[in-house]
């Protein structure tokens, strides 16, 4: 997911950190709309505070600058719940703190890289949201798969009485287990990947 | 003013039923990633303080000046300042630089981006009933914190003896395992209120 322009930075976080910021998602993402809704809100927040960062980053002095990028990704996270909570509330009530905790930790980990290069508007914007849209389809198939095996049922449509769901998956245990086999997954299709990913 | 029995349910449900870890998925890098027993107590107790730290001081923020002014939208900069304030103490008095090893310029941000579990906890304990409950939570809660990456350590530190499959090397089979360790925390549901 990172560009080619390796900085220090990350090469130093890897593969994993940026998954593992999604992770607490998992928590909460037991239905299709859950994830995408969570989903949704991590890309907004990504790209506010790619923006946010691109617009002011040469006026903020060096020494304040780690501080600055948590500001900017606290202040997109808040924003990004504000709206969905205007939205959708009883969603946003079933999210919790999780809808800020995820696009704030999605928002902070996509910025990383931007500590060391020049950043132009455009490029840190389109990088921002081509990784908040894998965070979207990860989370929304993630939800899917846990709602269909967990509560048999897709977008709360029910598949039909025959089918037994598979209640664990709807919990914390299946949530970290099917993390576990989609990372396994991940890796059995970009084996070349493995080596960053394992530096963690 | 204090409920012995609630204070009770909440010590149980921070440690067992409502870890940050195997219930919460709070916590990344310290709980999971993290390969030696020593390393991971070493970093998970540092994280643990900070978090600590961050609940008590978010739950402050939000009870004593967020609430009665009508600002609780202000809730999640709350909570990452008072983890950038807990943070900065932290470095001053305990040397969590050293104990964390980060050399990353933006320290901070590196550890925030790494370790949700300080936001997280930041954010629960100003979620609480009042501010006495919100301190609890963040306190047990790192307690708990601390006890999942003690124990996972030593999960992986017996896994490394095992015939892991390759493509599970690594973080799938640390999250399998916790998994299957949040499967067993279960069995307490109940104690927690």
């Amino acid at each position: 997911m990172h560009s080619e322009q390796g900085t220090a930075s990350s090469k130093r976080y890897g593969l994993i950190p940026l998954m593992l910021a999604a992770l607490p998602a998992l928590a909460v993402a037991v239905s299709g709309l859950n994830g995408l809704v969570i989903g949704a809100a991590a890309l907004a927040a990504m790209a506010l505070a790619s923006l946010l960062l691109s617009l002011v980053w040469k006026f903020v002095p060096a020494w304040m600058r780690g501080f600055a990028l948590v500001l900017f990704a606290a202040t997109a996270a808040s924003m990004a719940q504000m709206a969905v909570s205007v939205a959708l509330p009883r969603v946003s009530a079933a999210l919790g703190l999780y809808l800020p905790l995820v696009a704030f930790t999605c928002a902070l980990t996509g910025l990383p890289d931007a500590y060391d290069v020049d950043h132009e508007l455009e490029d840190s914007l389109v990088r921002a949201v081509i990784r908040g849209a894998a965070y979207l389809a990860a989370l929304t198939a993630i939800g899917c798969v846990r709602e269909v095996l967990g509560a048999g049922a897709i977008f709360g449509i029910s598949l039909g009485a025959s089918f037994q769901p598979m209640r664990m998956l709807a919990l914390a245990p299946g949530g970290l287990m099917l993390a576990g086999l989609i990372l396994a997954l991940l890796r059995a299709i970009q084996p070349k990947r493995r080596k960053e990913g394992e530096g963690a | 003013m204090i409920d012995g029995a609630k204070v009770l349910a909440l010590v149980f449900g921070c440690l067992l039923t409502d870890n940050f870890v195997f219930s919460r998925f709070f916590a990344e890098r310290s709980a999971l990633a993290e390969n030696k027993l020593s390393a991971a107590a070493r970093i998970g107790a540092a994280v643990a303080v900070i978090a600590a730290a961050a609940a008590i001081v978010s739950s402050a923020l939000y009870f004593f000046v967020l609430s009665p002014l009508k600002l609780t939208y202000l809730g999640t900069v709350t909570a990452v300042l008072s983890v950038a304030g807990a943070y900065y103490l932290a470095e001053r008095f305990l040397k969590v630089k050293e104990l964390l090893r980060f050399d990353h310029p933006t320290a901070l941000h590196a550890l925030i981006a790494v370790d949700s579990v300080l936001v997280g906890a930041a954010l629960l304990g100003a979620q609480a009933e009042n501010f006495l409950y919100g301190a609890l939570t963040g306190i047990f809660g790192a307690l708990g914190f601390l006890l999942a990456v003690v124990l996972m350590a030593g999960v992986r530190e017996r896994i490394a003896l095992s015939d892991v499959p390759e493509g599970l090397k690594g973080l799938p089979i640390s999250l399998i395992s916790a998994g299957l360790i949040a499967l067993a925390l279960i069995g307490f549901s109940g104690f927690g209120g």
